[in-house]
């Protein structure tokens, strides 16, 4: 189920607000909780809600092995079973048809002629995976440091887990965030005020713009050998759609969570207002970026390890990261460009090396190397990212043709508009919520818009339904 | 830079008019969950998808029985008005003359009186079925003229294909005087996807069972793979905002609704409308169409109607997205893989292998769209008079050597 669907927003979440505040008990609100996020899991696929039960179980009870062991043989070997479990699901249902695509070809081009070494089987990835089971890798991880104890019970457990707000799409919450906050918590008009505006602010995002410019990607990025000008169009088009689309999901799950009493952590700050590629991993995916710097840079050694070893982490940290994202070798060398930038950076591109360069210059060169990054995470293969980098540079003539005769007029508008939002105003987490009545009816008119697209686009027209 | 813990919002109250709002807000919400709902029920009958409640064997039709009336001539069809505007539309529409609306005792487009009569052939289906200007030129009344036999619409627009087979089993009419073959007609993008599929089953449990059930609720009916499309199809609000976009989508850009594409060019003079989720439908993979599985649930139809002393005749009619596929405008196939084939020829053997009498109509319309030949409205989803002269065609080839199977079987008893 997405946020912006129709049965979210006319079914699930009224009746989850209806439970939550009217019908139950306070006592029972996260069990109530924990169940209607059950439910908005397995409303894509029923089979995969064991999984998260699994992975819930298995942490819940690592945690708590952690915790009453008395040697560091016992604490490593639970530390060991929940990270271990974790990653061998994830590796399992996300990884597995990579490598073993990977596998075969390499036997295959040592052998000659067509071989399978490896089965390759048609998984279907859980939803989500990548969220939950590092939601849950983190609390035991952070329970072996002793920087949390654990779970007061396992109901609260499971609702740090599965909690709907974040559960498909983010951000990446620590039990520590959360811990107190499933005791006790406070619901206020307030915060329902500022949880709705966010809602809104969140689907305006991911509805009007992101979905807006989501056309001309797909027509961009499916032709073979765009042009100079479908190229730009396209690539700075997937720049705000992802921007867009990921960080109005994250509103609406800060959103989601104040109108339960839940307050969640800003997970973006007007990335591409970045001033460097470090800069830009301070404001992008900030949940992602710490939990890699938590449990994988600083347990690689960070910096402490001299300066070679520093930028092998930071490159290892940043390849894994890209890994994370999908399970394509194009994610890898996006993280490992990444990773690259960020150690040339630390090299050469201190304070002083590059004070001396306006801050608009420093944001538009910082944009543009992250654009380039977009290239390979969008595309399907390194080859199909290589002929669109080729694009840019008018290898494939002007492209106007297919822009002319195939561009959405809507995509045209919302693109610069998108950028002109993503470059110069603040984001959602520097406004202030206290709007006046024009602010207020701009919102209101905002939602309306916003649920009017999301009932255009989630059903079909009223011709054949009842067949 | 960490990102920032958890900041409690401050704690100084919201304005009067923020709260105000917030009530207004939450008090229209309410309102418009309770109006959509209702009308689900009330416009859509939703309840009828989501409760079963005991047939009852009653005798009424589609329509008002008796009726004879004269229709003016028309403009546009089922595509056109999806377009939301009358100017937008007007270039696309196509005129329909006059027409005389007959119905029988019972409802049906047949010419009255119908009752007592006996027919060699009834006609099932939907919409497509039932089509026609007049009686004449409706499926059933093409076929008769081609067959010279006696022919029986029983044909119910808008309630899918299954459920006209399901009535007329569980309605009985026919048990004094049964007719000797059933022709069922099968859209292309009906075929596939669970209502079908449990046809066998109700005609084996549900139709004795008709009168004796209890009310209960589909269960089926609340699966989330049903519910993500029935509910917003079945909300008053999203139809009201498709068409309020549709009308400011031409307002503002001059482009009529995405759901709707132009042919690449225009047949027998004609522009023709494509509608864009059949486009979609063509793609389902063969998995999802299964046309193995589906010609074994022919196979059980046709056994089940067997044994009822009945034969059956499937006509598959292909959508016209497949008929005209060549003619698909660019943009809806851009950048994508090609378009798979149809599953219909595989469905024509599967069935074949099985036993079922099947029309395969795609080459018969193939061919005559490649001699430009208009055989669907162009402003329509459904075919035309000159599409189903060539069905009722098809359907009578295939209805002569059913009827000379009998006589053979006839001649075999008799020695």
């Amino acid at each position: 189920m997405l946020f912006n669907s129709y049965e979210f927003l006319f079914l699930f979440l009224p009746l989850v607000l209806l439970g939550y505040y009217v019908v139950l008990p306070k006592r029972w609100r996260l069990g109530f909780l924990s169940l209607a996020s059950y439910v908005f899991y397995g409303w894509w696929d029923y089979r995969f809600c064991s999984l998260m039960f699994l992975t819930t179980v298995v942490d819940y009870v690592a945690a708590l092995g952690i915790h009453r062991s008395r040697t560091t043989v016992g604490r490593r070997g639970w530390l060991l079973v929940s990270v271990g479990s974790g990653l061998a699901l994830l590796g399992f249902f996300k990884y597995y048809g990579l490598f073993a695509h990977t596998g075969n070809g390499l036997a295959s081009w040592l052998n000659g002629s067509p071989v399978k070494v490896l089965p390759e089987l048609q998984l279907i990835l859980p939803i989500g995976i990548s969220f939950y089971t590092f939601h849950s890798m983190s609390y035991a991880i952070d329970v072996y440091r002793g920087v949390v104890t654990p779970a007061r019970s396992f109901v609260n457990f499971a609702c740090f887990v599965s909690l709907f707000t974040q559960l498909v799409a983010g951000p990446i919450i620590r039990y520590r965030d959360l811990a107190e906050q499933l005791i006790e918590r406070t619901h206020t008009l307030e915060k329902v005020a500022r949880g709705l505006a966010f809602l809104v602010l969140g689907l305006v995002k991911k509805v009007i713009v992101a979905d807006g410019v989501a056309s001309l990607v797909t027509l961009v990025f499916a032709d073979a050998q765009p042009g100079l000008l479908a190229s730009w169009a396209g690539i700075l088009a997937y720049t705000v759609q992802i921007y867009f689309d990921f960080s109005g999901y994250s509103d609406m799950a800060v959103g989601l969570g104040y109108l339960f009493g839940f307050q969640i952590a800003q997970n973006f700050n007007s990335p591409y207002q970045a001033e460097s590629v470090t800069d830009f991993w301070r404001r992008w995916h900030m949940s992602l970026s710490t939990w890699l710097r938590d449990y994988l840079y600083i347990p690689l050694g960070g910096s402490r390890l001299g300066v070679r070893r520093t930028y092998i982490n930071l490159f290892l940290t940043m390849l894994l990261g890209g890994l994370w994202h999908g399970a394509n070798w194009t994610f890898v060398v996006w993280g490992g460009y990444h990773g690259v930038l960020l150690a040339l950076e630390r090299a050469f591109g201190g304070r002083a090396a590059t004070g001396r360069f306006s801050p608009l210059l420093r944001r538009a060169v910082t944009f543009l190397l992250v654009m380039i990054g977009w290239v390979f995470f969008r595309c399907d293969t390194v080859s199909q990212a290589l002929s669109l980098l080729g694009g840019l540079i008018g290898l494939h003539g002007w492209g106007v043709d297919l822009l002319r005769t195939q561009a959405d007029a809507i995509a045209l508008v919302m693109l610069p508009i998108g950028l002109a939002v993503a470059w110069f105003l603040p984001n959602t987490w520097q406004l202030r919520y206290r709007f006046t009545w024009w602010e207020c009816l701009l919102l209101v008119v905002a939602l309306v818009i916003c649920v009017m697209v999301i009932l255009v686009n989630s059903s079909s027209p009223f011709l054949y339904f009842q067949f | 830079m960490e990102p920032s813990p958890p900041q409690a919002p401050k704690d100084d109250p919201l304005p009067r008019h923020m709260r105000g709002l917030l009530v207004l807000l939450t008090v229209c919400w309410l309102a418009f969950l309770a109006g959509d709902w209702f009308l689900r029920f009330y416009w859509f009958r939703w309840d009828m998808a989501l409760i079963t409640r005991p047939s009852k064997a009653s005798n009424q039709g589609p329509g008002a029985p008796m009726r004879r009336v004269e229709l003016p001539p028309s403009r546009g069809g089922d595509l056109t008005r999806l377009i939301g505007l009358a100017a937008a539309a007007r270039p696309y529409e196509v005129e329909r003359p006059a027409s005389l609306d007959v119905t029988d005792e019972f409802g049906f487009r047949n010419v009255p009186p119908t009752t007592n009569v006996s027919y060699e052939v009834v006609v099932l289906g939907d919409s497509f079925m039932a089509h026609g200007l007049h009686v004449e030129e409706t499926f059933g009344g093409q076929l008769a003229r081609a067959t010279g036999r006696s022919i029986y619409n029983y044909a119910y627009p808008g309630r899918g294909p299954v459920y006209p087979v399901s009535r007329f089993f569980e309605e009985g009419r026919f048990r004094a005087r049964p007719p000797r073959v059933l022709v069922w007609g099968l859209v292309e993008r009906e075929i596939g996807g669970d209502v079908l599929a449990a046809l066998p089953w109700y005609l084996e449990q549900g139709v004795s069972q008709v009168g004796a059930q209890r009310t209960h609720i589909n269960i089926t009916a609340l699966y989330p793979s049903y519910l993500k499309q029935a509910l917003p199809n079945t909300s008053a609000a999203a139809q009201a905002a498709r068409r309020f976009w549709n009308v400011a989508r031409y307002r503002l850009f001059g482009r009529i609704t995405p759901d709707l594409a132009i042919a690449a060019r225009p047949v027998a003079g004609r522009s023709l409308l494509f509608y864009t989720p059949a486009v979609r439908a063509m793609r389902w993979t063969k998995k999802e169409r299964d046309p193995v599985h589906m010609a074994e649930v022919l196979a059980e139809v046709s056994r089940y109607c067997g044994r009822q002393g009945l034969a059956l005749v499937v006509v598959l009619i292909p959508d016209k997205e497949q008929v005209y596929r060549d003619l698909l405008p660019d943009l809806l196939t851009h950048g994508l893989p090609p378009l798979p084939p149809s599953t219909f020829d595989e469905l024509e053997i599967e069935a074949h292998k099985q036993g079922v009498h099947v029309v395969n109509l795609l080459p018969a319309f193939r061919s005559a769209a490649q001699r430009d030949a208009l055989i669907f409205w162009p402003d329509d989803t459904h075919w035309n008079g000159e599409g189903v002269r060539i069905g009722a065609g098809e359907t009578a080839r295939v209805l002569a050597k059913v009827f000379d199977s009998f006589k053979g079987g006839a001649d075999n008893e008799s020695e």
